[in-house]
């Protein structure tokens, strides 16, 4: 019997030989099919945003600001260079002082990316000026540019010219998103209004309830009738009744009126407001009626004295802040990615709030210069998975640009056991932040729980689905919106119009790429084209006469989905094989490879949906670093990196940076 | 066959019981059946049918014999995956293509043999170790790969040699889009069958399978015919990968996920039976073209209630269907 084992082990060790005597490969590719654990989908709706915050005081002079000193720049994505941005705004710091936390944010975001950023606003609320100083920046020849999107129909037209001119252009602080304004500008940074009243809703019945009513000063305004809606369908889903209740802007009047309907509904125990106009005259109410905090619950969003003392005092459970600092930083952060990188924002809005004031951070105190110790725990490393290399450069870029001190930990083979050991071991290290990968979240349940009971700021990048779905409460998770991505590249390749659409699923069953499926079919069917899926299997001979024989059965298809390059391998065979050319159809993919690039170069593939893993890393470090400093919260369950689309224009740059940055 | 002294009705009842009439009598009803589906009857379709056959075919036929043999490989699969990596990475290196082809040959061979060898040692049934085997080898694959996958754009000659275009074909038949691998697997097959029927080897194969006891009081050496029968479909498990990876360029750890239950319905539909000392390479290869033409055929029906994502129970139910009918058959003779 020894000498039959002691053979076997011969064996094997001469195959570990053979084996080891061939070397590992050089092209690879990294799939990114989603984990297996589900993401919400958090590209809810575009958000018009209220715009007047002016408190239009006389203070003129056109104020031009220049941060730091110009310097040349080259064109192209370029990693190291210097960009010189501009931001165009409708209200200056000078003369109403809530843009003096945006532009904050701003100067704060350009000193640790080290670029330079040019703020024009008129001297006082005129968006016709607004216009043209949008064309003068234009005219400027700059790197980047971000405008409050105030009137969309206005600002058309300068926007247009600004993007035809190359620059990428961002929205901030005003707007409703590329696809509501009609303008294809990159994305929207602002309230996610919808998100702000659901979010809202979950904590206000997060211990149960009777009843819920949202009272909206101004029924018929788009942004506030999203946030009611947001409420009540949050309320409903815990199965709790919820209604709106309309009040105006005259407070005693409006003051009798939530009275009357709480003598009509007692019941009532849940109550949101969405401005200081409607919580003013609700605490007078309070007052009249007699109730004390801890007899109903109350949630508002925006901040007001009044409402401030009332947290404090804890009859407002929170104030809901869209966060203009972030709107100021993020703008600035994303034209850096889209310049230095070509990584481009995900989703049409990126939402900036609703970050949520409770009577536990209220007080808290900003300090740019606060030391920042943060630990970061993921599955896989760089040393032993290459696709990691580009996460840790994102972090190492943004701990270098933050000054933020960083450890990062991870096991030397693929070992979750080990990974929630090393969570433990950075908890015990007491860090400012903790970033990690919910690879698995029943594993890393309990120890993320002690992170939390800590005190430790914890978020999630790469793997994660988000704190509700993960049923862990850290604040968010950075990677790919799966559903976002189908849906944004379904409406990418029927923007032309189409006969027939196939989203081509090499796993059915698998949440992460069904999501992706849904996505591509939701959108279709939107513009009027019949879409379904069609499964293949892991064996690409199979899967190629799969395609072939459902493009003979239904000949009219004309829209091609793949879900990474495991889908687009066959399906290329398959074009192939049938002699399609570049142009017969529309081609879409998920994620890169060789065969990928070469496609999208040659015109046969539209666009690669990339997750944008060096975001992953360096928005995790930027994430922990604006809370600690700035106590700004995370707006979503879920930070969208990807869908970055990777197309003809762009794809150069991708292949160029590959590997380090993309 | 050629035995013309044979009168009628015996001749009709021995090749009634040769182990491919069922599997032939199935496959010639279904495409029949078939044949009245639009677009079924087109070079492109036919084309499709034989391609998507190619790869599990290659591992069908080493299943099969194993089968015969009374014993099972669920490790084909991941053997296909460990001789993709080794061919796809060695010739993506620039080595010489023919030791990337030897090594993702020999390599998969050997842990057939490893396969066989815990087999006839240790007494466990074949269908326990090699379940256990395909999640060894998967891991190890995982190991040596890192956990990427591999892709290529560059085309080398040899790819044509085991997966190109048979485009002489094409250009005198329209969409007739025959590949390289078609001519391998025929001739594996040809062999193989050649092998099982006419050879001493063959009949030892069928003897260990049919009675072990009476094969071994005979003199055969069960335990060296089953190890040599895993180390086959060891080898022609590597040799699935080389295929593959001669046309896709794309190798990752989940390759040939499944592949093996694919191929032991194709050897059942092919007429094997699931104890041993009964089948045919022949039948087999019919079972896996029969599975390939059904899968076509529903799709090419675009049943409104039978969506795109969903033909595979329809295969699944008629897998079941063959399979009854092939016993039938075989009662009946």
């Amino acid at each position: 019997m020894s000498r039959k084992v002691s053979m076997l082990m011969a064996l094997l060790v001469v195959v570990t030989l053979l084996a080891s005597a061939c070397q590992p490969t050089p092209q690879v590719v990294k799939e990114t099919v989603p984990v297996e654990v589900t993401k919400e989908v958090v590209v809810k709706e575009t958000v018009p945003v209220e715009v007047t915050k002016e408190v239009v005081k006389e203070v003129p002079v056109e104020v031009t600001k220049v941060v730091e000193v110009p310097v040349e720049t080259k064109p192209g994505a370029d990693p190291n260079r210097v960009l010189n941005l501009y931001a165009v705004q409708h209200a200056m710091c000078a003369w109403d002082s809530f843009w003096c936390t945006v532009e904050e944010g701003i100067r704060r975001a350009a000193d640790d990316m080290n670029v330079n950023v040019t703020i024009l606003g008129p001297d006082k609320f005129d968006l016709e000026r607004v216009a043209q100083l949008i064309d003068q920046a234009v005219a400027a020849k700059p790197d980047g540019l971000m405008v409050t999107v105030t009137d969309p129909d206005l600002f058309r037209e300068p926007i247009q010219r600004a993007l035809d001119a190359g620059i990428p252009v961002v929205a901030y602080n005003a707007g409703a998103g590329p696809i509501e304004d009609k303008i294809p500008y990159l994305t929207y940074l602002g309230q996610d209004e919808y998100q702000g009243g659901y979010q809202g809703g979950l904590r206000l019945a997060a211990e149960g309830g009777k009843k819920g009513v949202c009272i909206n000063q101004q029924v018929g305004h788009t942004g506030l009738d999203k946030r009611c809606k947001g409420f009540v369908d949050a309320l409903k889903e815990k199965g709790i009744p919820a209604e709106v209740l309309a009040i105006s802007d005259d407070p005693a009047s409006s003051q009798t009126v939530i009275s009357d309907y709480y003598t009509a509904n007692p019941d009532t125990d849940i109550f949101l407001t969405l401005g200081p106009n409607g919580a003013n005259p609700f605490y007078a109410f309070m007052d009249a009626a007699g109730l004390k905090p801890g007899d109903i619950k109350h949630g508002t969003f925006d901040l007001s004295p009044e409402i401030i003392a009332k947290i404090k005092d804890g009859t407002t459970m929170f104030g809901i802040d869209q966060q203009p600092f972030l709107q100021g930083y993020g703008g600035v952060m994303m034209l850096t990615m889209v310049g230095r990188y070509g990584i481009l924002p995900a989703l049409p809005v990126t939402g900036t709030g609703p970050g949520f004031v409770t009577k536990e951070n209220v007080d808290f105190v900003v300090d740019p210069n606060r030391p920042v110790n943060i630990y970061l725990v993921q599955h896989a490393m760089c040393a032993w998975d290459s696709f990691w290399c580009v996460v840790e450069n994102g972090i190492k870029q943004a701990a270098k640009e933050m000054n933020v001190n960083y450890t990062l930990l991870g096991p030397d083979k693929f070992d979750l056991e080990r990974v929630a050991q090393l969570i433990d071991q950075a908890v015990a290290a007491k860090p400012d932040g903790l970033a990690l990968t919910v690879t698995d979240p029943d594993l890393f349940r309990a120890p993320i729980q002690r992170a939390i009971d800590a005190g430790i700021p914890v978020i999630a990048y790469n793997a994660g689905a988000g704190p509700i779905e993960d049923k862990i409460p850290y604040l968010t998770y950075l990677g790919q919106d799966e559903y976002a991505g189908g849906y944004l590249g379904g409406l990418r390749l029927a923007a032309e119009g189409g006969k027939k659409g196939v989203c081509i699923n090499q796993q059915v069953g698998h949440t992460g790429l069904d999501k992706r499926c849904k996505g591509f079919v939701d959108a279709l069917k939107e513009k009027g084209i019949p879409a379904e899926v069609l499964a293949i299997s892991d064996d690409p001979a199979a899967s190629q006469t799969i395609i072939s024989d459902y493009y003979t059965a239904n000949p009219d298809t004309d829209i091609f989905m793949t879900l990474g390059p495991n889908g687009a391998n066959p399906f290329y065979a398959f074009m192939d094989a049938a002699g399609l050319k570049p142009g017969d159809i529309k081609h879409g993919t998920f994620d890169l490879s060789p065969e990928i690039i070469a496609k999208i170069k040659d015109g046969t593939t539209m666009f690669g949906i990339d997750q944008q893993p060096f975001l992953q890393g360096y928005g995790a470090v930027m994430t922990l670093m604006l809370k600690v400093r700035y106590g700004i919260s995370p707006a979503l369950p879920v930070t969208p990196t990807g869908p970055g689309f990777v197309t003809k224009d762009n794809v150069a740059v991708v292949e160029a940076l590959a590997g380090t940055y993309r | 066959m050629t035995r013309r002294v044979a009168a009628p009705k015996p001749r009709l009842r021995s090749w009634l019981e040769s182990p491919v009439a069922g599997p032939l009598i199935t496959f010639l009803l279904i495409f029949f059946l078939l044949s009245f589906v639009p677009n079924f009857l087109t070079m492109r379709s036919v084309s499709g049918i034989v391609n998507a056959a190619t790869l599990t075919g290659m591992i069908t036929v080493g299943i099969t014999l194993l089968m015969i043999a009374g014993e099972f490989d669920l490790s084909a699969g991941a053997l296909m995956a460990v001789g993709a990596f080794l061919y796809g990475g060695l010739t993506m290196n620039g080595s010489p293509p023919l030791v990337a082809l030897l090594m993702a040959l020999i390599i998969p061979g050997l842990l057939g043999a490893f396969n066989g060898l815990l087999l006839v040692w240790t007494g466990i049934p074949s269908f326990i170790v090699t379940l256990g085997t395909q999640f060894i080898y998967r891991g190890a694959l995982w190991v040596y790969s890192g956990g990427i996958m591999l892709q290529t754009v560059q085309q080398i000659p040899i790819y044509d040699v085991f997966n190109g275009r048979m485009d002489f074909i094409a250009d005198l038949i329209k969409d007739a889009n025959f590949r390289t691998a078609l001519l391998w697997l025929l001739g594996v097959v040809f062999l193989f069958q050649y092998i099982l029927t006419r050879t001493r080897f063959g009949n030892h194969v069928f003897a260990i399978g049919g009675n072990p006891g009476a094969a071994k009081a005979q003199g055969v050496n069960v335990n060296r015919t089953k190890v040599i029968c895993f180390i086959i479909s060891g080898v022609l498990s590597g040799f699935a990968g080389v295929l593959l990876f001669s046309q896709y360029k794309t190798a990752k750890i989940a390759t040939g996920a499944g592949e093996e239950l694919k191929a032991i319905a194709s050897a059942v539909v092919g007429g094997a039976l699931l104890t041993g000392g009964e089948g045919s390479i022949v039948g087999a290869l019919i079972g896996v073209m029969l599975i390939s033409m059904l899968r076509t055929g529903i799709i090419l029906l675009n049943l409104p209630f039978i969506p795109a994502d969903n033909f595979e129970a329809v295969v699944g139910v008629t897998i079941v269907g063959a399979a009854i009918l092939n016993n039938w058959i075989r009662s009946r003779a």
